[in-house]
């Protein structure tokens, strides 16, 4: 039987008997989320003119982003404990909740505001009227304020996402995130677990770092197991922290195939697909993590077969450069880095890791979380996060480097420049920096991008026929 | 007044004292403010501390673009913008700068400073929760500054000379305190603006002659017998005032308000508590400093704040709330967001928003709003 849904969610992967299995489901979200025939038929079109749908792999991707949204949606309504952690988040928690669980159907453990990303941004083009909410409830236009927690907080407003039975704020690295928490705790009365650490180390430090940096952050990190444990009656210790790692490992070994046939020449995939993946690991914990990594295999073979053949989707030889960030909600700003002939192999989130120092031998769960993240770079300070980038470069293949960050990121915002400077003199390599917003199309001129990135693509052209 | 005037000339020839002060070989230790950084640890070290608390130049606001993005605090920026134009004179005169680090605004300060000028700066970190943790993190912080003061100034910080610079310095809270305290009376003594400089002038002038100051300051105003006011009483709040960010107050004052109580997490002094003098002196200070004030707007959660603007607004019967905050202060702006909810609901005070980006042309539109905030607190019943 078809629906006025059936097309986008043909084009999006579904298979028909999933389409009729899950028709209940599926109308009471869009009923919530106000989706009807004519959003669905404007998605349509995004979806086959803005993402490369000859492959299947991406058609599930968009596919698994459609469930997300409907587990969100639907979570207390199927009798879900529900617990939503900030973005970025602090790696495996979430999961580590689900593999502590009785049953993984027990906890919607989720990011919703990047749900909504990949949703109501990606596909459906509908973000204003949530992000319109969320500026109408606190978080003001004008003042630049991240426009990820306009989401968050629209999406409560509307109702089109639960209230959670706790959030866990990301204290540890961005200040906005725990105060907007604490602004939805003032208005729903939901519980809230702040995180803290202090960024403070000096310039220069990284990978060093003062050991109490680390005592501090893994003790808040394990009163955030306790809450867990006394909230919900779930425990989470060493055998946990390891098994939730393996409801990611497939995911990630997925990932880490597309991330290799990404560095062949031509790139044989768009900066707007690869996004599309990119998330699964950060912004959720359910079905990414099985029918999610299922897409990213068959993705990774049809790759696998585009290298083979020689097809890209820019030119053979064409400049070749690490982009920053993906736009969570904007193909059209994603599409013109290959538009103007720029091949991305790589971005920021998926730069392998440099090899980190020796651990310490810290006694609990929470210490020694927190020393991976000091590890990490960007949760240890500015001058980490640079220097991360700079030592994971190394492994990366690119003429120039295009470093793009959300103007209303603080972290971001505190080093755009200082990194602009440190990674050309440490690197030789031109970097473009961008202030644009990964989450509200609204604040930029994707036009104007363009004519800086087309300036950019140009230069390192030239760059490159002089060499 | 004779002291307020006496004051006044002292931060205005503060600048070649220190000069002099750094001739005779002292150091001179710089600290952003924010109420993180004892001064007592410098005092103890036979330095000379100096806060950055200048402010309200937009001129200096623009030089700091070129360093870093415009999506930060206004005051932050000002201070980068002061830091690196290498010709600041408050700047060149430091041998150090100490920066408590309390949100993403002054570690951008902290690395930009760090990377593009040769000062010697060292920031610690400022945890965003009260709790036990927080308060060992805050000490472990304090104990690095102490070391590193050590360090420059080649002394050692006894216990003795800090149980003394922690006596000096109560005795310097202590005078703020009372003087805060006469302005809850109908006619308060003295104005906002000059409390607010004296504040100011606690964080730069040298210390004993400071509190001399205040000291004959506290007996003018015992025997001063201020006329009939009646202007709406006023709490002005937000997150910084700095010297020289003088708009507001003036503004409010010229349209007929009187401010009677000042909140800012930059730019006044915690005065409530003193530190404990029979404790171990640094533990002394990190309970004092960061478990018994207030905490400002960027704690998590910042409810304490909010409960606390409460009680002052109830202690010193204010009329209205003034809310000023710098462009780009996150945890300000979210906070005036529900706090006029509470305060209506708790005490059926009103409250005036008001943003500035130290740019002259925001006088006008902030003007009008100040006169018809204050208009409409004398219309009401």
């Amino acid at each position: 039987m078809t629906t006025y849904y059936t097309e986008l969610l043909t084009l999006c992967g579904f298979k028909e008997d999933e389409i009729t299995r899950q028709k209940q489901r599926i109308e009471t979200a869009f009923e919530i989320l106000q989706l009807g025939p004519e959003d669905m038929k404007i998605a349509a079109e995004r979806v086959q003119n803005r993402f490369d749908i000859e492959l299947l792999g991406i058609r599930k991707a968009l596919g698994v982003w459609l469930k997300e949204l409907f587990d969100v949606v639907l979570a207390r309504k199927e009798g879900k404990k529900i617990i939503y952690f900030g973005y970025p988040p602090f790696q495996y928690t979430g999961l580590a909740i689900k593999a502590a669980a009785k049953s993984r159907d027990e906890f919607y453990v989720g990011c919703p505001e990047v749900v909504f990303c990949q949703t109501f941004g990606q596909i459906f083009n509908k973000l204003t009227p949530i992000l319109e909410e969320g500026e109408a409830k606190g978080l003001a236009p004008g003042h630049a304020m991240c426009s990820l927690l306009q989401i968050k907080n629209g999406a409560l407003a509307k109702k089109m996402i639960p209230l959670p039975d706790m959030s866990i704020a990301t204290s540890y690295f961005c200040d906005m995130g725990p105060k907007a928490d604490e602004l939805m705790q003032y208005r729903y009365g939901y519980p809230v677990i702040y995180v803290d650490s202090c960024l403070d180390s000096p310039w220069g430090e990284w990978p060093n770092f003062d050991p109490e940096r680390v005592h501090y952050l893994g003790k808040q990190l394990n009163g955030m197991f306790q809450s867990l444990k006394d909230r919900f009656d779930i425990e989470i210790d060493e055998t946990v922290w390891k098994n939730s790692r393996f409801l990611a490992g497939r995911l990630y070994m997925a990932i880490d195939k597309v991330n290799e046939f990404l560095t062949a020449d031509p790139v044989p995939l768009g900066v707007a697909d690869t996004e599309l993946i990119m998330n699964f690991p950060y912004g959720c914990t359910g079905i990414a993590m099985d029918e999610g990594a299922e897409a990213v295999e068959i993705l990774a073979d049809e790759l696998k077969r585009r290298v083979e053949q020689g097809i890209g989707v820019v030119p053979k030889s064409a400049p070749r450069v690490l982009l920053a960030f993906q736009s969570l909600v904007d193909p059209v700003f994603n599409q013109l880095i290959g538009e103007v002939g720029l091949a991305v192999p790589a971005t920021m989130t998926l730069l392998p890791p440099p090899p980190f120092p020796k651990s310490h031998p810290y006694p609990t769960l929470g210490e020694k979380r927190a020393e991976k993240a000091m590890f990490g770079g960007a949760y240890h300070s500015s001058y980490g996060n640079i220097k991360r980038i700079e030592e994971s470069l190394k492994f990366a293949d690119v003429d120039g480097i295009i470093y793009n960050y959300q103007y209303s990121c603080r972290p971001l915002v505190c080093n755009s420049k200082l990194l602009k400077l440190h990674l050309e003199k440490e690197t030789g390599l031109p970097t473009l920096l961008l202030d644009m917003d990964f989450y509200d199309d609204r604040n930029y001129s994707a036009a104007a991008l363009r004519t800086r990135i087309e300036a950019f693509a140009e230069m390192l052209r030239a760059k490159k026929a002089a060499a | 007044m004779e002291a307020i005037r006496h004051i006044r000339s002292l931060l205005a020839s503060r600048l070649s004292a220190l000069n002099q002060e750094k001739l005779k070989g002292k150091k001179i230790i710089g600290y952003i403010p924010g109420g993180y950084f004892p001064e007592e640890l410098v005092l103890a070290a036979g330095a000379v501390p100096v806060c950055m608390i200048r402010g309200g130049d937009h001129s200096a606001v623009e030089t700091a673009i070129a360093y870093v993005d415009r999506w930060l605090d206004t005051f932050y920026r000002a201070q980068i913008g002061y830091g690196v134009s290498g010709v600041d004179p408050y700047y060149k005169v430091l041998d150090a700068l100490f920066v408590p680090i309390t949100d993403a605004n002054n570690r951008a300060l902290s690395d930009v400073l760090a990377y593009h000028t040769p000062l010697d700066v060292f920031p610690f970190g400022i945890p965003h929760t009260k709790s036990e943790d927080g308060y060992g993190y805050y000490l472990h912080g304090l104990t690095k500054v102490k070391a590193k003061l050590e360090q420059i100034t080649g002394n050692d910080i006894t216990d003795e000379r800090l149980a003394k610079a922690i006596e000096q310095c109560n005795r310097e809270r202590e005078l703020l305190k009372e003087i805060s305290l006469m302005r809850k009376s109908d006619n308060p003594p003295i104005a906002s603006k000059d409390f607010v400089m004296i504040n100011h002038a606690s964080m730069i002038v040298e210390k004993t002659t400071m509190i001399e100051n205040l000291d004959s300051l506290v007996r003018e105003l015992r025997n001063a017998k201020p006329g009939v006011h009646d202007r709406p009483r006023l709490m002005l709040t937000g997150s910084t005032l700095a010297m020289g960010d003088h708009k507001i107050v003036e503004l409010i004052e010229s349209a007929g308000g009187n401010v009677v109580v000042e909140d800012f997490a930059e730019g006044i002094k915690p005065y409530w508590n003193t530190v404990p003098e029979n404790d171990a002196p640094l533990n002394a200070l990190a309970k004092t400093y960061f478990m018994d004030r207030v905490a400002p707007a960027w704690f998590r959660p910042g409810s304490e704040r909010l409960d606390y603007l409460i009680r002052l607004a109830r202690d010193y019967s204010v009329n209205g709330v003034v809310w000023y905050h710098l462009m780009y202060r996150e945890s300000y702006k979210m906070q005036s967001y529900y706090f006029p909810e509470m305060l209506r609901k708790e005490t059926g005070l009103t409250m005036l928003t008001l943003e500035s980006d130290y740019d002259p042309a925001e006088t006008g539109q902030m003007s009008t709003r100040i006169e018809t905030y204050i208009e409409s607190i004398r219309r009401q019943p």
